[in-house]
């Protein structure tokens, strides 16, 4: 399961600067972390109100990594 | 009808960027003019001028529903859940998708949160792509009305056990369409009065008794 991939996707078509976005996967042994930095701009785009943006990323990520077992994370950088 | 100004170095470019903007892939699908061909200055000397576009298009104009098909299928493949489209309704302001999945109770999630964040995320990434504002709206085998029938249910049963105890009740917490069903479902019954109380994803409906 690549996750770094399917945020990529899906946070390129939400930001005004897709080519500013960059994910690192940090793999550790019971989860990953994804680790998502985006422009000053677009971290608003990213995030949404109250965090909405980010907590329906972050349940597409656990719906997908049911099957693995594995914790998945994503942190937004500033 | 709106209209939109474009620049570009050439008209290339700026019909390039037209219909990236637009989300479209035949230019014979826009109606544009060309403002100016513009005018590109000899190794940096002279002045340049870039090319512009007038772009006259309806929001119709880009395909809300092929993008729609193509982002989520997309997203589930990188999920890789296996799903395809089993159909698209487009309307005026709405469009009605149906998924088809074996494994829909993944797409689904625990009371429907999946789901819910996959059409909100797809709402977002197809109406950026597009610059449309309408409303796309996902299923998967029946899952609205089944939930909204369960709904219904649920709301007249607890009606009944408050009239009869007398104690307000509150139901989980839920988003606005389904507190408005809640809403709707109760709003003749003279036993109880509903209300909405909390904030955000917090918010929860309460059913209380009338004295």
């Amino acid at each position: 399961m690549n996750y770094k991939d399917l945020v990529e996707y899906m946070v390129k078509s939400l930001v005004d600067n897709p080519d500013e976005v960059m994910i690192r996967e940090v793999e550790g042994e019971k989860s990953t972390i994804l680790e998502l930095k985006v422009t000053k701009d677009d971290i608003g785009k990213v995030i949404g109100k109250h965090g909405r943006i980010a907590r329906a990323i972050r349940t597409i990520i656990n719906a997908s990594a049911t099957k693995s077992g594995k914790r998945v994370v994503l942190e937004i950088l500033d | 009808m709106k209209v939109l100004e474009i620049e570009g170095k050439t008209v290339e470019d700026a019909t390039r960027k037209m219909m990236a903007e637009l989300g479209v892939d035949d230019v014979s699908k826009v109606k544009y003019e060309v403002l100016d061909q513009g005018k590109s200055g000899i190794f940096g000397f002279g002045v340049s001028r870039p090319a512009r576009l007038r772009v006259y298009y309806n929001d119709s104009a880009a395909d809300v529903g092929g993008i729609t098909r193509e982002i989520l299928l997309t997203i589930l493949k990188k999920m890789e859940i296996e799903g395809t489209v089993k159909d698209i309704k487009e309307g005026e302001n709405k469009v009605y998708v149906e998924i088809e999945s074996p494994k829909s109770g993944l797409i689904i999630g625990k009371k429907g949160k999946t789901l819910e964040s996959l059409q909100f995320l797809v709402n977002l990434m197809v109406n950026n792509k597009a610059r449309s504002e309408k409303k796309i709206i996902l299923d998967i085998e029946s899952y609205r009305a089944k939930r909204e029938k369960a709904l219904r249910k649920l709301s007249k049963e607890i009606a009944i056990k408050v009239a009869r105890t007398g104690k307000p009740w509150t139901l989980e917490p839920m988003n606005p369409f389904e507190r408005r069903l809640i809403h709707l479902t109760l709003q003749n019954d003279s036993r109880v009065t509903t209300k909405s109380e909390g904030l955000g994803i917090y918010r929860k409906v309460k059913i209380s008794p009338n004295r």
